[in-house]
């Protein structure tokens, strides 16, 4: 054989193939009009497509800890939907005319944004926020705003004295009194309407109505909450779009360096177009929204769309230069290139469908879009491309491109295939090897979820972040929530016995690392009662006698027991949410329910954001061995039914793991926590990555058929198909790499990971496989030897 | 060993499953040993000769014997709030609290022992208030004058009244707390509290006994503190302006009438004066043992809960927001305001002459407050 190709059939392309490109070709008109209609069909769905960022779908659903906070889903409801607008003052206290006087004004503006609870409305200006003080006739009190206010000196005065009594200081007073808050509960149905609170549409009211209105030189505004939380994820999710224009352009600028070709490029860009059109399409007909995880499976598909293009345009190029017609070209590259271009994206799809095994709605459904779009990429690349061809065929001008480069000497690939000789080989192993011991050394000190102090979901300097820390540097609160459920029999939740052993719980509770402290019922009972004894701290416990504590619960809020009082949430407030102090907390509840849940006392875990979290890691952690079993195990078998051999398998996976544990060492190494973004990503990194050691070896293993020594047959491998696979590498590369420019965290993670493991593998691809197959290859050694 | 009956074996696995069966006592289980003992809320604290020793929330005791630079947490056997805390001696000393536990320690905190608890209470109020009805109803029986009658049907219907509520009382378990122990010596102490609990020993606790009948107290309001003075006077004050000072080591009690209607939380005798202090800022001075009281003028107007002499001869106390006071005898006045703005609820000053502020918020120094 050769080193180009041959342009009539031969025996090898078989039977099926060549019949399959005739009727093909035949039909080339009505199928191309099809593929016109049915694209124009999945645009139009795909234009219906809503963006969606459901947090349920991020829960390990079948997790017994999130089965339980599901269940109790509705109970919990009242734990902390509510916006925190904090007004700061940068020069000088809250307590002056001005400032009080915008306060109100604020306030009134929020209380008409649609999703406020305007009866639970909460600021200085709201008839709610009280003080209270015991006198010798009983409780005195009334709203911290003086009822004669009138900004002078003497009334705000006053009011200082009035905030200073209501406890408010750390709630929504911050302790250096430079700053308040707004409290705004949201309601979720609209009464109304029945309709769902639209987040991105309340957090922008927000934006404009508050923040844009009122911040100024003097007045700073911060706002929290998991409403607005939502809103800029969303917000920062429609920029995804504008990553994909720049991905396709910078697509487009080297698929035209590649082939100098105007129309090889636009016929390539067409079809891997078409196929993301067609995956949206089927998103939006499977009834998903465009949530911030499946938005990488655009970029995915079209990048491995755009890849296979490349040998696609490659072949037919090279057809037209060896002087055959338009048509038989493209039949001759559909007969060629169907078989090894369908076992590519066969083992691409394989290998992201191995995600489903890891229980989190989230991943399977990337698993499920991932592998759909691949399935598309059959019909669109190896289809379509070559019926397009026929029409827009070469230029001249790109024929002669080809010749000068088809002449040229490939110095670049004489040079590199030198890794096949023993001393470069050696250095190569022995490089790899120290790579492969410092990974796994590295490796070690991956964590498992989120180390980021602030919500996870975005960068820590995205601004709701900076008024996330400003929140908890200046009041009394903590945003890292992990909810444990106590639970009894019905009505129960009053009783002594449930209550003191809520209280003993609590106090085991916050001596765990990591707990700030901990709330519930018990301690509404506990102030309830030091109130009712004038305010003596000796008062400040709980009592045993029935009617005291039932009439020291009686203005419990909704939020801490359920409706029939069978359940009450014990809320810890937690340093962080990092894996250590989660595990430290599930494993201390795990401990006290062991040993105290009876029949009629059952400690649940688990709800709040860091309650979930720590469901999540442990499923994750389970997954990650999981899912790396499934998918190296998917990708050798497919190695070893394509290759029959365990040496050429072994050629193709090595570098692949050396990138899966290079990739560990970097996560560690960036900080990056192992979490439902990062967990699929070694899955689509080594089902990707396996294409270009099966690209390379395929035509390695038939020059060295032919006779060819190691060094030449790995010279000519590179020379028909190491371009393809540099260029594969590139585009990949290129596609997520602008992931990383995304003001959404998990978003920025996943681009840097996938970006490091498509140019890794390639890599590993080019220069690891060959010196391995100098290792492991029989004659070779005996030669040197 | 001989052969044991299968009857026995019964009867011991029945014993063994009967306590796992019944209802955990969270209050009664030992105390949770935490990181930072000092910080949790903390209601008393108390010298122990050199050692400082203070008492909280969840049966925190916690024990420093570097003037309050470092502390440890001691060995409790209960769980619930402890209100109090006194050493008559150095190695000798008792904590109460909610529950009505009482607890003894022998080696100046490090370890304690339950020699009582509100279940004994209980009991005991129940004896009390059963042979104050059998007294009454001979009384009645025995008098004929029909004046006297209808005030002993009176107090015959309040003694079975009382009978009731002990009923009630053994049937919920023990719920009162105590809010203060004294004791004046090794062996002879006192322990008040809640609904004119008042307990004494005579025998270094070995036995408590019921002692309401000293004190006129009708209404059962709270006793919020005992205090002592010179010549061994007494002080011990309460809830509705209550305050009574007694002459014979507590036998008998001299009501202070129509002083002031709401708390006295306590009371504190500095040098030449004795001060009482409660709700809203109100201190009262008594400048002859109690017998005479005035108001002193004071425009903080929050509550006093605790206080202590210093060596200085004034008297300390301490309230909501933080605040701080140091009277003299002449009603001199210096103040102070803890940043954080816990409630404080008492305060104590080291052999070293450091002053240690307890409450909500845990351990405090006092030279990390304001002065106002």
């Amino acid at each position: 054989m050769t080193d180009h190709e041959s342009t009539t059939i031969e025996p090898e392309d078989g039977r099926l193939r060549p019949l399959l490109g005739t009727l093909l070709m035949r039909a080339r008109l009505p199928l191309i009009l099809l593929f016109a209609v049915a694209t124009a069909f999945f645009a139009w769905q795909a234009s219906q497509l809503q963006p969606d960022a459901s947090f349920e779908k991020m829960l390990p659903t079948s997790h017994p800890y999130i089965q339980n906070f599901l269940k109790r889903q509705d109970e919990l409801k009242g734990l902390g939907n509510s916006v925190r607008i904090i007004v700061e003052s940068r020069e000088g206290d809250i307590f002056t005319a001005e400032f009080q006087d915008l306060l109100k004004q604020i306030t009134d503006e929020v209380f008409y944004v649609n999703g406020v609870d305007r009866s639970a409305l909460q600021s200085l200006w709201t008839p709610n926020t009280r003080w209270m003080e015991v006198t010798e006739e009983g409780f005195v009190g009334g709203a911290v705003i003086p009822d004669d206010y009138d900004g002078s000196e003497r009334t705000l005065a006053k009011l200082r004295e009035n905030v200073l009594k209501s406890g408010q200081i750390g709630r929504i007073v911050a302790n250096d009194f430079q700053s308040t808050i707004i409290v705004a509960p949201l309601i979720e149905i609209d009464p109304n309407t029945g309709e769902r609170l639209d987040y991105a549409q309340f957090s922008r009211d927000l934006e404009e109505m508050v923040r844009d209105k009122y911040q100024s030189d003097d007045i700073r505004i911060r706002i929290t909450g998991f409403a607005k939380l939502i809103g800029d994820l969303i917000e920062g999710a429609t920029l995804v779009g504008l990553f994909f224009l720049v991905a396709f352009a910078i697509t487009a600028v080297m698929l035209f360096l590649y082939s100098r070709c105007g129309w090889l490029t636009s016929a390539a860009l067409l079809c891997s177009t078409v196929a993301v059109v067609w995956q949206m399409g089927l998103l939006k007909l499977m009834g998903m929204g465009l949530d911030p995880y499946s938005m990488l499976v655009p970029f995915l598909v079209f990048a491995v769309g755009v890849s296979h293009s490349v040998q696609i345009i490659n072949r037919f190029g090279t057809f037209i230069y060896f002087k055959t017609s338009r048509i038989e070209a493209a039949r001759l590259t559909f007969i060629r290139l169907s078989k090894p271009g369908f076992v590519a994206l066969l083992s691409d799809g394989v290998g992201f469908f191995t995600l489903r095994v890891i229980d989190i709605p989230v991943i399977q459904e990337l698993a499920v879009v991932a592998a759909t779009g691949i399935a598309v990429l059959v019909l669109t690349n190896l289809l379509l491309l070559p019926l397009v061809l026929t029409y827009t065929g070469i230029s001249d001008r790109c024929v002669g491109y080809r010749a000068t480069k088809e002449n040229s000497r490939f110095t670049h690939w004489r040079v590199l295939a030198k890794v096949t000789r023993r001393g470069p080989a050696m250095t190569v192993l022995g490089i790899c090897t120290l790579l492969f011991a410092g990974g796994l050394y590295y490796g070690q000190h991956q964590k498992i979820g989120d180390l980021d102090p602030g919500a996870p979901e975005l960068r820590p300097d995205s601004r709701y972040n900076k008024d996330n820390a400003f929140l908890t540097a200046n009041y009394s609160t903590s945003t890292d929530v992990f909810v444990v459920m106590a639970s009894t029999g019905e009505q129960q939740c009053g009783s002594y016995e449930f209550i003191s052993a809520v209280n003993y719980f609590q106090g085991v509770m916050e001596t765990v690392p990591g707990v700030q402290s901990a709330m519930s019922l018990v301690d509404v009972s506990k102030l309830s009662i030091q109130g009712m004894n004038e305010g003596s701290p000796k008062w400040h416990e709980t009592s045993r006698n029935r009617y005291i504590l039932n009439n020291s619960l009686s203005s419990a809020p909704n939020m801490l027991r359920n409706t029939n009082c069978s359940m009450a949430p014990v809320i810890l407030f937690l340093d962080d949410h990092k894996a250590d102090t989660l595990d430290g907390v599930v494993a201390a509840v795990t401990e006290f329910a062991d040993e105290h849940n009876s029949e009629t006392l059952q400690f649940e875990l688990a709800a709040g954001n860091a309650g979930v979290e720590a469901a999540t890691n442990i499923v994750i952690r389970e997954a990650q061995t999981k899912m790396l079993l499934w998918v190296y195990g998917v990708v050798i078998a497919l190695c070893l039914i394509n290759f029959r051999s365990l040496r050429i398998t072994t050629c193709i996976i090595v570098p692949l793991m050396l990138t899966s544990v290079l990739g560990q060492a970097l996560m560690a190494a960036l900080g990056i926590g192992v979490k439902v973004a990062t967990l699929p990503v070694i899955a689509l990194g080594v089902g990707i990555g396996v294409d270009y050691g099966i690209y390379i070896y395929s035509s390695l293993q038939s020059y060295l058929r032919s006779g060819e020594t190691l060094e030449n047959a790995y010279f000519y491998a590179l020379k028909s198909s190491g371009t393809a696979v540099a260029f594969t590498g590139l585009t990949l590369a290129v596609g997520v790499g602008t992931w990383m420019f995304s003001p959404i965290k998990f978003q920025a993670d996943m681009g840097l990971m996938l970006t490091f493991m498509f140019f890794w593998n390639m890599i590993g691809a080019l220069l690891f496989l060959p010196a391995l197959a100098w290792l492991l290859s029989p004659r070779e050694k005996a030669a040197s030897a | 060993m001989g052969r044991v009956s299968p009857i026995v074996w019964l009867l011991g696995l029945l014993v063994c499953a009967l306590p796992a069966q019944a209802a955990v006592e969270f209050a009664f289980m030992p105390a949770v040993r935490m990181d930072d003992p000092q910080h949790a809320q903390l209601l008393d604290i108390a010298r122990a000769g050199e050692r400082l020793v203070a008492v909280g929330e969840r049966g925190v005791i916690v024990l420093s014997d570097d003037h309050g630079q470092t502390w440890r947490q001691a060995d409790v056997p209960v769980s619930t709030t402890l209100t109090a805390v006194n050493f008559p001696q150095p190695d000798v000393g008792w904590a109460v609290g909610h529950s009505g536990a009482i607890l003894h320690t022998a080696d100046a905190g490090a370890s304690w022992s339950l020699q009582f608890d509100g279940r004994d209470a209980n009991r005991q109020y129940l004896a009390w208030a059963q042979s104050r009805v059998e007294a009454l109803e001979e009384v009645v029986a025995a008098n004929e004058g029909p004046e006297q009658q209808e005030a002993l049907e009176y107090a015959l219907d309040d003694a079975m009244f009382a009978v009731d509520d002990a009923t009630d009382a053994i049937e919920t378990g023990p719920a009162d707390p105590f809010l203060d122990v004294l004791f004046i010596d090794a062996n002879t102490g006192f322990a008040v509290g809640a609904y004119g609990m008042l307990y004494r020993t005579d025998n270094a606790g070995t036995d408590w006994r019921i002692a309401i009948d000293g004190v006129a107290n009708p209404d059962r309001f709270h006793y919020y503190a005992m205090a002592t003075g010179v010549d061994g006077r007494l002080y011990l004050s309460g809830e509705a302006g209550l305050l009574y000072y007694s002459a014979d080591t507590g036998q008998s009690w001299v009501r202070i009438e129509d002083l002031y209607d709401g708390s006295l939380f306590g009371s504190v005798e500095g040098e030449d004066a004795v001060f009482a202090f409660g709700l809203r800022g109100h201190i009262f001075l008594s400048p002859d043992g109690g017998e005479s009281w005035r108001e002193l003028e004071n425009d903080e107007r929050t509550s006093l809960y605790g206080g202590v002499a210093l060596t200085d001869g004034r008297a300390l106390m301490v309230g909501s927001g933080g605040l701080v006071l140091a009277i003299d005898a002449e009603g001199n006045r210096q103040a102070w305001r803890h940043p954080s703005r816990a409630s404080l609820s008492s305060a104590v000053q080291a052999a070293n002459g450091d002053i240690w502020l307890v409450g909500m918020k845990g351990l405090m120094a006092l030279s990390e407050a304001k002065p106002l």
